[in-house]
């Protein structure tokens, strides 16, 4: 009976004095930063040896409709990211590929040119930067609606490719950082 | 706002777990709300009655995974490192937040003038539960983005989430069969006041090298949000009138459902009790305000694509909308007001006691009148274990009790336990019932260690409450 008492209260006493919280600070909460990365595939072209050989012009021109970075929710929290593009030939020709980012009024804000030589066995890759530390503005993506690409042959009209089913391929991807908070 | 949301949400989940594991009442049956955990235990009273709103008040809440002091210690580490190592990758999608509160509207027991081998017991209580394991996908995804996660498969069945809050409508039968045997059964009604459930999602998010462009985003949903009364309950609280559309779907005019709980007690020998119940074998069928969101389909985009010569066949050809066009299509959103099913979360408990000391005359004998005298009331102390099982989305938790209980007459019981289950090996807890007279009071809490420092808790819990009780002949 007396070990019980004592059993109880002195539970119950140590319960009650013991009770207490170690300092907290959840002015932390402000200092909570969310700032994820996504990546994804943005833009790709394909054209063949036969129709470049069939074309009149040396030159292929056209603008893409392009709103993803146009989104608000986008434009709103991009804080720094880059563009990688990559040419792949495997035509006999030489070629030229300029992109351009456009804005809604068709005015040019950013110019990238790559080049690659015929039936090259490496891939002209190039990653522009825009935001952070880059002299590239952000407002350049923020504002960007359409894609310009443009492909000069620098070569002739006749010639056929030793590779098989040549092609010029041109491959792109975005890589942005966001706050979210 | 954010900041008080955000401490709130961490607050709540410092306090989770084990939903409804009320192992100090069970079987505590010097307390009448040990009614509600077993309609099968044995009792001494000739009737009760909960003071209305202060009979029973519980509330219970807990983390399986961090705490709050694992956040806002005040300890000098970037808050986002901490975010990172004990949320992000320091927690499994086995974590939950849970809680659960109950609230004694009404509660009334007697035992019955012709038979008193009888008692009988009904009442109303409000009670809210929830769950929702923790979305460790989503909350990489959210915070580092998928790049540099180059085929990591972003499983969307991480959400799995399911809650509501009822009033329920119980009406009990505790009958002595014979000198060793105790059955009971309580029959319940539920009314829905609102209740939102997401538990069967699937499909994953996933980046990978790509076919043709450089990467490829793929994207396989099958997603569904089950809701009910939480349109009307929106809508009420815009007109202001919240209060009385909780009570009218409080009282019937909610979702309705039915469920019962049974139970039994088994006098082994003389100091040898074994008890099991199993409660909430239910389910509510949600038909009015319902509303369904879903999300289902499966796409995989490399961005736009143009191929030549196949693309000069439309030279005005808009390649970017044909894309925004073609993932619509693919992934199909849409809401609708589907009547579906919610089973409630059925627990089970057992337990085995060895009851001690010198045996009471005065308890036992009263209990002569409903039974004779083979009762294993008035024992001065009880030694025992309990088990308890409930079922939740992702399969049932058990935890295992260790008890000693103390009875000092008819006038102070305590009782200490001793829990384990996969969140905590240090559950130490503490339950009194006091008899003033006809006045009953009794307060119970567990893992007490943790109130060394509160905010490292895990889990808290707690219940309380005041009634009147007729001992009958005592």
């Amino acid at each position: 009976m007396k070990i019980s008492h004592y059993f109880f209260s002195v539970l119950f006493v140590l319960f009650t004095l013991m009770s207490c919280i170690e300092e907290q600070d959840f002015n932390q909460t402000d200092n909570i930063i969310i700032t994820p990365t996504v990546e994804a595939s943005i833009f790709y072209f394909e054209t063949t040896e036969q129709l470049i050989n069939d074309s009149p012009n040396a030159l292929y021109t056209r603008d893409f409709n392009f709103d993803a970075f146009k989104d608000d929710y986008f434009s709103d929290k991009v804080i720094e990211g880059s563009i990688t593009y990559q040419l792949e030939n495997t035509t006999s020709k030489p070629v030229s590929v300029t992109i351009e980012l456009l804005d809604d009024d068709g005015n040019v804000l950013d110019t990238t040119i790559l080049n690659i030589e015929s039936e090259a066995s490496n891939t002209t890759d190039e990653e522009i930067f825009y935001g952070g530390t880059s002299t590239r503005s952000l407002d350049i993506i923020r504002n960007t609606s359409a894609i310009r690409l443009s492909a000069v042959n620098l070569g002739d009209n006749s010639s056929i490719s030793t590779q098989p089913n040549p092609k010029l391929i041109f491959r792109s991807s975005a890589k942005f950082k966001m706050r979210i908070r | 706002m954010k900041k008080w949301l955000i401490t709130l949400l961490l607050v709540v989940c410092n306090f989770f777990i084990y939903g409804q594991n009320k192992q100090l009442l069970y079987d505590f049956k010097e307390i009448p709300q040990s009614l509600l955990i077993n309609p099968g235990i044995e009792t001494a009273y000739a009737s009760y009655f909960g003071v209305p709103l202060l009979s029973g008040i519980s509330f219970q809440a807990g983390s399986s995974g961090a705490s709050v002091n694992d956040f806002f210690a005040n300890d000098g580490l970037d808050i986002n490192d901490k975010i990172r190592d004990r949320a992000l990758y320091g927690m499994s999608v086995t974590d939950e937040l849970s809680g659960t509160y109950q609230l004694e509207i009404l509660n009334v027991g007697f035992r019955g003038r012709n038979n008193p081998d009888n008692f009988y017991s009904f009442g109303i209580y409000n009670e809210g539960d929830a769950i929702g394991y923790w979305f460790k996908d989503y909350a990489i995804l959210g915070f580092e983005g998928n790049a540099d996660h180059l085929y990591k498969r972003f499983d969307l069945s991480h959400l799995k989430t399911r809650g509501d809050m009822v009033n329920v409508f119980h009406f009990g039968l505790n009958k002595r069969i014979n000198g060793r045997l105790i059955v009971g059964a309580r029959a319940k009604l539920y009314s829905s006041i609102f209740s939102f459930k997401s538990t069967k999602n699937k499909g994953y998010f996933v980046t990978t090298e790509g076919q043709n462009n450089l990467l490829t985003s793929t994207l396989v949903a099958d997603m569904k949000l089950q809701t009910s009364g939480i349109e009307s309950l929106r809508a009420a609280a815009d007109d202001g009138t919240i209060g009385s559309v909780f009570t009218k779907r409080g009282l019937f005019g909610g979702d309705l459902g039915l469920g019962i709980d049974l139970g039994f007690t088994y006098n082994l020998n003389k100091n040898t009790v074994i008890t099991g119940s199993i409660l909430d074998l239910g389910f509510i069928a949600h038909s009015g305000d319902v509303k369904n969101y879903v999300f289902k389909g499966q796409s995989t985009i490399e961005g736009v694509e143009v191929i030549l010569p196949d693309a000069l066949v439309n030279s005005s050809a808009d390649f970017w909308q044909d894309l925004v066009d073609e993932v619509k299509t693919l992934l199909d959103y849409e809401e609708n007001n589907d009547s579906y099913i919610s089973f409630r979360p059925t627990k089970l408990y057992g337990s085995v006691r060895y009851n001690f000391g010198e045996q009471d005359r005065r308890i036992q004998d009263c209990d002569c009148r409903a039974g004779g005298n083979k009762s294993n009331l008035g024992y001065p102390n009880g030694l025992g274990g309990q088990i308890y099982v409930i079922n939740r989305p992702r399969g049932p938790q058990i935890a295992i009790t260790a008890f000693y209980q103390r009875n000092f007459g008819k006038v102070v019981s305590l009782k200490t336990t001793y829990t384990v289950d996969k969140f905590s090996a240090t559950n130490i807890g503490f339950g009194a019932s006091f008899n003033i007279g006809p006045v009953n009071i009794y307060a119970t809490a567990d893992n007490l260690l943790s109130y060394r420092n509160i905010a490292a808790s895990n889990y808290a819990s707690f219940q309380l409450g005041i009634n009147v009780i007729s001992w009958g002949r005592n």
